[in-house]
């Protein structure tokens, strides 16, 4: 099987400007290398500021890297002209963490869904109204909530609306940034669920960012824990678990109390465990 | 012991501006005892931040048909003169908001911010003002960093630092207690481990009575007393955290807990398996019903459930649930 998405030794260095004294240089990607293969799903972990927001805009050719090469079918992306990246952005779309602030307020459901459509320019009217119906009940809304603005709808009914936008131009890798967070935890369900109908039904290919590690075992194939621009720890999810210790309960308890001398990463996954699971589990 | 904060029956609801009203919060009652640690559950829509603002009787211009009382040491805050809630509010009960960056002024310094607070309770001492603003800010940030603090801006701070000074303006008068309506929901995990650190100790050497609003049951673990879980503006169980967490009553609660994606699941295999679902949507219960406001979400429904609403039920001496499967026949 071949890799969807290819990172090598991926570097984005920002340059800070201050009002007095020389510029300073943030590095938010430090060297990453990771690939993706077709239908799976990739998820990131880490904490605020770790750099995964930045490797997610880098890969939706939204910003060039420093240095290092990104390759999405065989073909190197990074370097291509704005005109090729273009054509490229349809095929990776991105989703964001808070739907609302991604929709145009006076537009409605129609609108909203049309727009992406109506960038490939081959469809009509009436084509089109079809097609953002048949968009709306692959993501488990109803047809006729067409007319509707995005305010009107609940938090899980936007997260939809922004999977079917994306999903409008049939890409084939769709970035979640922080997709789930905002929502609440029955309707993150709901929404995960939704995620893996779809990478079933049309073998879509995720990367999945996040700071929800139980969510990220859940739904990912392989996890990767960024720290400071870079990936720290990679592998299957049973192997991420396994290694933060938290099969062994009172082990994971332990490494809270004295997270403060853990190495970062392994902190991270500690609190990252503690924060989100099953009420449940902690009192086992 | 008395209870610090008693509230009855409080019914708080909403006019939408096509006319259509609301219910918030509908028939909520429940007490503190001083020291307390209440965490209250609840998804968005179910009012928990309605009722933190209206325990301190600060109401949307909308709102409409307040009824029910909150007594705070025996006084009924829904009903006291405004200068005397002006005085309890900030010093005796303070609130801290979900969005710190937000709820902070943009263009003032923070330490300037909470001097501002001592100042509106009455204190005009300026050496006093600022002794007492070092002092709190210190309780909350390392002796080295908290002066750097002081003289910062608030988009000079990060997520944490800001929600840092949001407390510090909340425990500056030192209050008896402090409700917090989703401290941590903007903050990533290790900071929100953090915060909830700082809570657990503010709690120990202050002795706060607390009020800890959140939708993620994760945080409630080893920190709150009781645990109230809100539902479409009721209570549908209040018990003992460990009763609530551990098991469960009301179908709503045990549905909730079980569409969170398990971290130990020992049965995990390489096929993916779905995560169970409460279906429907909470917006379709925010419409006034007859009967049970879970009820057509419900899996485990009845006959009954639809025509008539649920009344509390004592499952065990600390724990009650509203739902007919626990009433006694």
């Amino acid at each position: 099987m071949h890799g969807l998405v290819r990172v090598e030794n991926l570097v984005k260095r920002f340059s800070k400007t201050r009002l007095a004294g020389p510029n300073q240089e943030v590095r938010a990607l430090a060297g990453v290398s990771f690939s993706i293969l077709r239908g799976t799903t990739l998820a990131i972990v880490g904490e605020s500021g770790c750099g995964k927001s930045t490797l997610a805009l880098c890969l939706a050719c939204l910003e060039r890297p420093t240095s290092g090469k990104i390759w999405f079918e065989e073909r190197e992306i990074s370097g291509l002209h704005e005109k090729d990246r273009r054509v490229i952005r349809r095929q990776i779309q991105l989703i964001f963490q808070d739907p609302a602030n991604s929709f145009n307020p006076r537009w409605t459901v129609l609108e909203i869904l049309t727009e992406p459509l109506a960038l490939t320019g081959n469809l009509r009217g009436e084509e089109m109204r079809s097609r953002a119906g048949g968009l709306l009940s692959q993501v488990g809304l109803s047809p006729d909530m067409q007319g509707k603005l995005s305010s009107e709808l609940s938090g899980g009914q936007r997260q939809r609306l922004a999977i079917a936008r994306a999903l409008a131009l049939e890409p084939k890798l769709l970035i979640l940034d922080e997709a789930l967070s905002a929502l609440d935890c029955s309707v993150q369900a709901q929404i995960a669920n939704l995620l893996m109908d779809l990478q079933g039904s049309l073998k879509m290919t995720y990367l999945f960012i996040s700071h929800d590690l139980a969510m990220a075992a859940y739904l990912a194939d392989e996890i990767a824990v960024m720290s400071h621009g870079q990936i720290v720890e990679q592998g299957a999810p049973e192997k991420i678990l396994k290694q933060t210790g938290q099969r062994n309960h009172d082990a994971l308890f332990a490494a809270k109390s004295r997270s403060r001398f853990l190495p970062a990463h392994r902190r991270l996954a500690a609190c990252l465990c503690v924060y989100r699971s099953r009420p449940r589990e902690l009192f086992r | 012991m008395g209870a610090i904060l008693e509230v009855r029956d409080l019914r708080v609801a909403y006019r939408s501006r096509g006319g259509v009203i609301f219910r918030a919060l509908d028939g909520i009652s429940f007490s503190l005892e001083p020291g307390e640690v209440m965490g209250v559950l609840g998804e968005s829509g179910s009012g928990k931040s309605t009722l933190a603002t209206s325990l301190l009787r600060l109401f949307h211009a909308n709102a409409v048909d307040i009824s029910g009382s909150v007594l705070f040491q025996g006084q009924d805050l829904l009903q006291a003169e405004a200068d005397e809630l002006q005085k309890i509010r900030g010093k005796l009960i303070s609130l801290i908001f979900q969005e710190p960056s937000v709820a902070l002024h943009p263009t003032l310094r923070a330490g300037r911010q909470v001097r501002q607070v001592l100042a509106a309770h009455g204190m005009n001492c300026r050496s006093a003002l600022e002794k007492r603003t070092r002092e709190v800010l210190g309780r909350l940030f390392f002796a080295e960093e908290a002066e750097r603090i002081a003289r910062s801006y608030p988009h000079q701070l990060s997520g944490g630092q800001r929600q840092r000074v949001l407390i510090a303006q909340a425990i500056a008068c030192g209050p008896s207690v402090l409700i917090a309506d989703e401290p941590t929901a903007s903050l990533d995990p290790t900071t929100q481990m953090e915060t909830l650190g700082v809570f657990r100790t503010l709690r120990k050497s202050m002795g706060l009575t607390m009020i800890f609003i959140t939708h993620n049951p994760a945080l409630l673990g080893d920190f709150a007393d009781r645990v109230l879980v809100l539902y479409a503006g009721r209570v549908v169980e209040l018990g003992a955290a460990q009763d609530i967490l551990v098991s469960p009553k009301h179908p709503y609660t045990r549905a909730l807990f079980q569409s969170i994606a398990p971290l130990f699941d020992t049965r995990r295999d390489s096929s993916k398996k779905k995560l169970p679902t409460i279906s429907g949507d909470s917006l379709e219960s925010s419409l006034p019903v007859a009967g049970c406001p879970f009820e057509p979400r419900c899996p485990e429904r009845m006959e009954i459930c639809k025509s008539r609403e649920p009344g509390l039920v004592n499952v065990s001496e600390t724990h009650t649930v509203s739902c007919f499967r626990y009433e006694s026949p």
